[in-house]
């Protein structure tokens, strides 16, 4: 009984990923060594420790990534503390709401500047073993994902001319003539607050 | 995306909505602490060091296995976000991350027995706060 709640949790986590077009399947070029991946599994709880789902994700062997072939950069940032507390005190004095959100499979979302090529666990799909996925998006494990996701947050905000803090490279802001809007990041979590009340 | 909902906890940061302002503490993080550091069921103490103390970096015996040591400090430095009050102690047991010794240790227990007394301390920014700089100071 317990094979077929990770069964499911492989399928539907597949599923959400090919949804998400993380990959495309191809044939491996000769030069190429795909890199390995393995199923992690976890069982998550709700906050009153009963069962809330078992879940199944797919990650690629990062540690076997090799610097200038299968990524480059990969600092990312995280907010200072010293700014939470500072955007805390000003929301405080302001009396601006304070919102929180968190971000679904951040990791997923970033875009790949490198051609990497992955083999999953045979096993759950159907297809040859000549064939390998080409990644299109960033996935759990890789390297460059955090900083890959980072990219893709900054980049998109700064359409939404947002304008990203010299400060704090976390922390963004809109301003209009008669409001202002605070976005500080860390990773997958955001903390927003400013005049809007929307 | 999802849920845009009030902010009440970011990053183990409790943060409590006032009338007269904003409250941020890490109670849970400081429980959680002390279950790491097996002090349940000790008794708290009023102060997070001992007066007049100095810690050197060979007096004593060597810790058989500093992990936890290297663990109950690492949390300790994530706790001066809302507890400037330890800041001066945490700084002291950080200087022996690599050769940790008995006498750390204790001293360690002791700023976490300090914390069980105070777990409900925190940062309060009030609302009637002005956001004018009124001083600014250095180390030196």
């Amino acid at each position: 009984m317990e094979h077929d709640c990770w069964k499911k949790a492989m399928q539907e986590e597949l599923q959400a990923l090919q949804e998400n077009h993380t990959w495309d399947i191809v044939s491996c070029p000769p030069t190429v060594k795909p890199i390995g991946s393995k199923w992690v599994f976890s069982i998550e709880l709700q906050s009153d420790g009963s069962l809330d789902r078992y879940k199944a994700r797919p990650v690629a062997l990062g540690n076997r990534q090799e610097y200038g072939i299968d990524y480059e950069e990969t600092f990312a940032p995280v907010a200072k503390m010293t700014t939470i507390r500072t955007i805390l005190a000003i929301a405080a004095s302001q009396s601006w709401p304070l919102h929180q959100m968190d971000v679904n499979n951040a990791f997923l979302h970033g875009d790949l500047k490198e051609e990497i090529y992955m083999k999953l666990p045979s096993g759950m799909l159907p297809s040859s073993s000549f064939d390998v996925h080409k990644l299109r998006h960033s996935l759990y494990g890789l390297k460059q994902a955090p900083r890959a996701w980072f990219e893709k947050f900054r980049t998109t905000l700064l359409k939404f001319s947002f304008t990203q803090s010299q400060y704090d490279y976390s922390l963004f802001f809109h301003k209009s003539t008669a409001s202002i809007v605070l976005l500080l990041v860390y990773m997958d979590d955001l903390i927003i607050t400013g005049t809007d009340h929307e | 995306m999802k849920d845009l909902a009030q902010l009440i906890y970011f990053l183990e940061l409790e943060v409590h909505h006032r009338s007269n302002g904003i409250f941020l503490k890490q109670q849970k993080y400081i429980q959680d602490l002390i279950k790491l550091a097996s002090l349940a069921e000790t008794t708290s103490v009023d102060t997070p060091i001992e007066v007049n103390v100095k810690y050197r970096k060979d007096e004593g015996d060597l810790l058989p296995d500093p992990t936890l040591y290297q663990r109950l400090v690492g949390s300790l430095i994530y706790l001066t976000t809302t507890r400037p009050d330890i800041s001066y102690v945490v700084h002291q047991v950080s200087q022996f991350m690599s050769s940790s010794r008995h006498l750390h240790f204790a001293a360690v227990r002791r700023i976490i027995r300090y914390l069980k007394g105070s777990s409900t301390r925190g940062l309060f920014f009030p609302k009637a706060s002005s956001l004018q700089l009124m001083a600014c100071s250095d180390a030196d």
